[in-house]
């Protein structure tokens, strides 16, 4: 027994813990999951005339798009709302777009420089301090409280389904609850690369999400995402409750948790926004939200906290630390198919049942349990459609496993600057 | 006894020199020479050495000659011994040639006795010349022929000092005889040791035998023919007859009657036959390896005598090829007495097991030496010198003039040498051939023996069977009959992937597996499959036998692969050292190039994954416990009040 060997048997077995702890959990939330929704099938819809909505939509140069979502926004069925859209220092026609289609339900916040493009979380935070100071101060809308208003973000690409807050609503009834995520969709399918997309949010809503719910643990992830404002000023720093992190969402959640707040997921209805029909884009995109995740890691301390024990904490640690899982699971799989090239190392235990009954197991399960999530509901009916999907997602996780290393990289190098995501032409307004 | 002498000193022997005429056709010529069985050479300020050199019965010796060389620095001689009478002296300092005029009153019935001492002037160092060698090296004994029609009777054939001995087995002859031819060589070989050279020939044309090299040749009778002396059919066949025609001897008979009288060629009581002809020879061969439990005598030691002043030195030979098996440990009961060390005086008894000091006893008030050595696995060889030195220095601590010296005496017959069975060395060339058991099996892969098969497999058990005290019988089997048999032996040819029985097919170079090779300094060496080459390989096999492989890579050019094969097995059998001069596991032979001694490089052994299971699960269970712990533990201080409580409450 050598240094090499204890060496070469603790990455093989942090590796191992690492697929295995993944894979378990996976199944674990996919358990949790099937009894929220369980919870959720007996939850009434309705109840969301006893709150404010506040649509905010951050709107950078989205003259292209922002009409289309002011008028999604109008369309949304409740009685008791408010679009704000945040301008923050568009140089295209986005402001003449918006005077054009001025009412009173639309609010524009102008951030001009040099205030102006220091980021979504200060555009938002702008934004919880307008509707404090300006909006709940108005005579229209002073007798909301904070409690009862729901601040909801929609992308300026975000396509939010009209009667969305009388699903959310009922989650509110939950004094602990701080926010509802819910589902992303995809609403332009028409290339394999936006259909998997849509798969990709299925499979992390469906199944991940869902379960998460079950604890109160949810991840929010900024398009679709409605929280009490209460709780949003409850867990404010100086600059407001966004902070300066690439996924500023997924940290505020995590803030959320250690103040003893809730945070659950609504399946049953949608945001759908744009999906990218450029590999390089959806890289580059999906490289920002890893290095965000990894960002977000350091904020690992927040966990221990008084109102965040047990599987809550367990289940926010997992959701943590998934970057890095991923990381490892990465690295062994270049290790492996670096063994089977170069030293011919088989990539499966052909030579035992059991070992490569198992192995297939890891390889192939959880993705298996995510893509039938995707035929929940289905019955017999969903087998079909299950095994058509799995070899193309297959591929598709395979084609993005890349953004682990890329996000890895930026974030040991310290790349903190990133564009926007640029949109495409929306092709069918009507279309949702 | 001419067998007994190969035993004391045994150690020494040296690797030099090409026995005289070793392959060479036999010729007749009026004188010969002959070389000492290994290189005489004493050490110290009291080195005294000894050896007999056989010359054939009838012949006359003429001279010795040779050279001595010497590191003393003292003044005094080096002295040269014939039958105990003082035949030579040079200088200590220079040494010199020596050339030793003989008659035959100097031949006794163990040869020549010669012998070297040396006589220093006294030097008030006691040990001044403890490191210093005197050899007596090129020797030669010259002595004068004797006609063949002097080789009247069996005795006389098997006479000591013959330089040659060539077995003729006919070309289709049987298993049986085949065997026998093999058993001769063995018995032959194992008679008269170095510098004798033995091989076997397959041929119905062997030639002329001579007086230095004389023949045996194997004749195979019909079981129903008529071969007794009387003519009589109604007298029961004689199983065998051994019958003697000047330089020829032959071995007549059927079945296993054949091997019986090949096999007993080594038995004194034939040596001792004054007829020419005997028959209904029966293997009284006693294998009689040494017990586990034995003593020095029981080794054949010689008394061990150390007298004087400054170091005197003896070694004994302990070799685990007279045990019949492989050893994995030894442990030496040493009895004995020495003088009680006078007041002033320094002395001391040193064990040694190859020169390295395993246990000393100071001399002092006590006489008695009675102490327990043990040797441990990593230290036993296969031969081994046990040395036993007394060094002593008088009162005064000087040695001029030449004071009283002291004395020590080892009883050999009461010092009990007790052994464990084992391996104490690596599957290799070095576990022969103790590991034989007294029958060995010798196959051949390939449906031989060819005439060439069957002359290599003979070097190989001539070099075999020299220098060591227990004669083993072969036997040819065939393949399967050698993987029932469960024991060690003999492998010729080249395992079939196919065909063979796993037990071949199992050797490191064979055509199923892939073996690393390193040479003596380490570096990977590749064998290449596009060039011919014989090997000769030792490895265990995966039923713990030990199996000696002769084989070839033919790459299209058999004819080559197997000259280079009879090139290797004659090397084996060229040296004095017989098998002893091989070394690791391979050796290999490209045509026209030298022999290469090569390693196996062993795979890893497969690692215990216990271990590591083990401290993973610990570590892992550790961790699941701290988090565990830590799921539920809250930071110190007051609770925030939940969000919720406070507009429930």
């Amino acid at each position: 027994m050598t240094i090499s060997s204890w060496l070469q048997w603790g990455w093989y077995s942090i590796a191992l813990t690492a697929i295995l702890l993944g894979w378990a959990w996976t199944i674990v939330l996919y358990i949790a999951g099937g009894r929220f929704m369980d919870k959720l099938d007996q939850q009434p819809v309705g109840g969301d005339d006893d709150y404010l909505w506040v649509f905010l939509v951050p709107a950078l140069n989205e003259g292209v798009t922002i009409a289309d979502s002011v008028a999604r926004l109008r369309s949304v069925t409740v009685k008791n709302k408010v679009a704000l859209v945040i301008n923050d220092g568009s140089e295209d026609d986005t402001g003449e777009v918006l005077e054009r289609i001025a009412g009173p339900d639309l609010a524009v916040l102008t951030r001009v420089a040099p205030n102006a493009r220091k980021g979504k979380a200060a555009a938002l935070n702008n934004a919880l301090d307008f509707i404090s100071d300006t909006v709940l101060t108005s005579d229209l809308y002073s007798h909301w409280t904070p409690d009862r208003t729901i601040v909801v973000i929609v992308d300026a690409d975000g396509r939010l389904a009209a009667d969305a807050p009388s699903y959310v609503a009922p989650h509110f009834a939950n004094p602990r609850l701080a926010g509802v995520q819910v589902r992303v969709a995809i609403y332009n399918q028409d290339s394999w690369l936006t259909r998997m997309q849509a798969q990709e949010f299925k499979i992390f809503g469906g199944l991940f999400q869902v379960g998460r719910s079950e604890w109160g643990t949810a991840f929010m992830g900024g398009n679709g995402q409605f929280n009490r404002m209460s709780a949003l000023m409850s867990v404010s720093g100086p600059e407001g409750p966004w902070s300066d992190f690439l996924t500023e969402d997924q940290e505020l959640g995590l803030r959320l948790l250690e103040r003893g707040w809730v945070c659950e997921h609504e399946p049953r209805t949608n945001v759908s926004q744009q999906g990218l029909n450029s590999l390089k884009k959806l890289y580059r995109q999906r490289t920002r939200w890893m290095q965000g995740n990894l960002q977000v890691i350091g904020s690992a301390t927040r966990l221990y906290a008084h109102h965040l024990t047990g599987l809550r904490r367990f289940d926010a640690l997992m959701t943590l630390i998934m970057p890095v899982l991923q990381i490892i699971v990465g690295t062994a799989v270049i290790v492996a198919l670096l063994g089977f090239a170069i030293f011919q190392i088989p990539l499966f235990p052909f030579g035992n049942l059991w070992a490569l009954l198992f192995t297939v197991a890891l390889t192939f399960g959880p993705l298996g349990m995510g893509v039938i999530v995707s035929a929940r509901g289905l019955g017999w009916r969903g087998i079909w459609p299950v095994i058509k999907l799995f070899p193309s997602y297959y591929a598709y996780v395979w084609v993005m496993w890349p953004v682990v290393f890329l996000g890895l990289f930026r974030q040991l190098k310290g790349t903190k600057t990133w564009a926007k995501t640029e949109r495409e032409v929306v092709k069918d307004p009507g279309a949702s | 006894m001419r067998i007994s002498a190969f035993f004391v000193g045994l150690s020494a022997a040296a690797l030099v020199a090409v026995p005289i005429s070793a392959s060479a056709a036999p010729t007749e010529e009026a004188t010969s020479k002959t070389e000492l069985p290994y290189t005489l050479s004493i050490k110290g300020a009291n080195g005294i050495a000894e050896t007999d050199a056989q010359i054939p019965e009838g012949t006359t010796p003429l001279a010795l000659t040779g050279e001595i060389t010497s590191t003393y620095t003292t003044p005094g001689t080096i002295n040269v011994s014939i039958n105990g009478r003082s035949a030579a002296t040079v200088d200590s300092r220079t040494g010199g040639r020596i050339d030793i005029p003989l008659t035959q009153a100097d031949v006794t019935e163990f040869g020549v006795p010669i012998g070297l001492t040396t006589r220093l002037e006294s030097d008030k160092n006691c040990f001044a010349e403890d490191n210093a060698i005197a050899s007596l090296v090129s020797a030669s004994l010259a002595y004068q022929l004797a006609a063949p029609e002097g080789i009247t009777s069996i005795g006389d054939f098997l006479s000591s000092g013959i330089p040659q001995f060539t077995v003729v087995v006919p070309t289709a002859a049987s298993t049986d005889a085949q065997s026998a031819g093999l058993n001769a060589v063995a018995a032959l070989s194992h008679s008269y040791g170095p510098p004798t050279q033995v091989s076997l020939v397959s041929t119905d044309s062997p030639g002329e035998a001579g007086f230095l090299s004389r023949q045996v040749r194997i004749v195979e009778q019909d079981a129903t023919s008529d071969t007794s002396d009387s003519g009589d059919s109604d007298s029961p066949q004689p199983s065998n007859t051994i019958s003697v025609d000047q330089s020829v001897m032959t071995i007549t008979g059927a079945g296993t009657g054949l091997t019986d009288a090949a096999a007993a060629l080594s038995n004194p009581d034939i040596a001792a036959i004054t007829t020419n002809t005997a028959s209904n020879i029966t293997d009284e061969l006693i294998y009689q390896p040494s017990p586990l439990d034995t003593t020095l005598s029981g080794l054949n030691a010689a008394p061990v005598h150390l007298e004087g002043i400054g170091t005197q030195t003896v070694e004994l030979a302990i070799n685990q090829p007279s045990f019949g098996s492989s050893l994995d440990s030894v442990e030496i009961d040493v009895t004995g007495a020495m003088t009680e060390l006078p007041t002033g005086g320094q002395g001391r008894v040193d064990f040694l097991w190859n020169d390295e000091l395993i246990d000393s006893i100071p001399m002092g008030m006590a006489s008695t030496i009675s102490n327990t050595l043990k040797v441990p696995s990593e230290q036993l060889r296969r031969t081994n010198d046990f040395g036993i030195s007394l060094s002593y220095a008088p009162p005064g601590g000087e040695c001029s003039p030449k004071p009283l010296g002291a004395r020590a005496d080892i009883d050999i017959s009461t010092t009990r040498v007790l052994a464990d069975d084992g391996d104490s060395l690596p599957p290799g060339f070095g576990r022969f051939p103790q590991v034989f058991s007294s029958a060995v099996p010798v196959t051949y892969l390939n449906n031989g023996p060819t005439t060439a098969d069957l002359s290599a497999t003979a070097n190989l058990i001539a070099s075999l069977e020299r220098n060591w005290p227990l004669q083993h019988t072969y036997s040819i089997i065939s393949p399967e009959d050698f993987t029932k048999s469960g024991t060690s032996g003999i492998a010729v040819g080249n395992p079939d992937e196919q065909n063979s029985p796993a037990v071949f097919t199992q050797a490191p170079l064979s055509s199923t597996t892939d073996a690393t090779m390193l040479s003596s300094d380490g570096a990977s060496v590749a064998l290449t499959s596009d060039a011919p080459y014989a090997f000769l390989q030792a490895y265990l096999s995966d039923d713990d036998r030990n199996i000696i492989m002769l084989g070839t890579h033919s790459a299209g050019n058999e004819a080559q692969a197997l000259t280079a094969r009879d090139e290797l097995a004659a090397y084996v059998n060229s040296n004095k050292a017989g098998w002893a001069v091989l070394t690791n596991q391979v050796v290999t032979k490209l045509p026209g190039a030298p022999i290469e001694t090569l390693t196996i490089a062993q795979p890893a052994p497969p690692q215990s994954l216990g271990p590591y299971i083990l401290a993973t699960s610990i570590v892992l269970g550790l961790l699941a416990v701290l988090l565990l712990a830590w799921l539920w533990r809250r930071p110190r201080g007051t609770a925030p009040i939940r969000p919720g409580d406070a507009a429930s409450s």
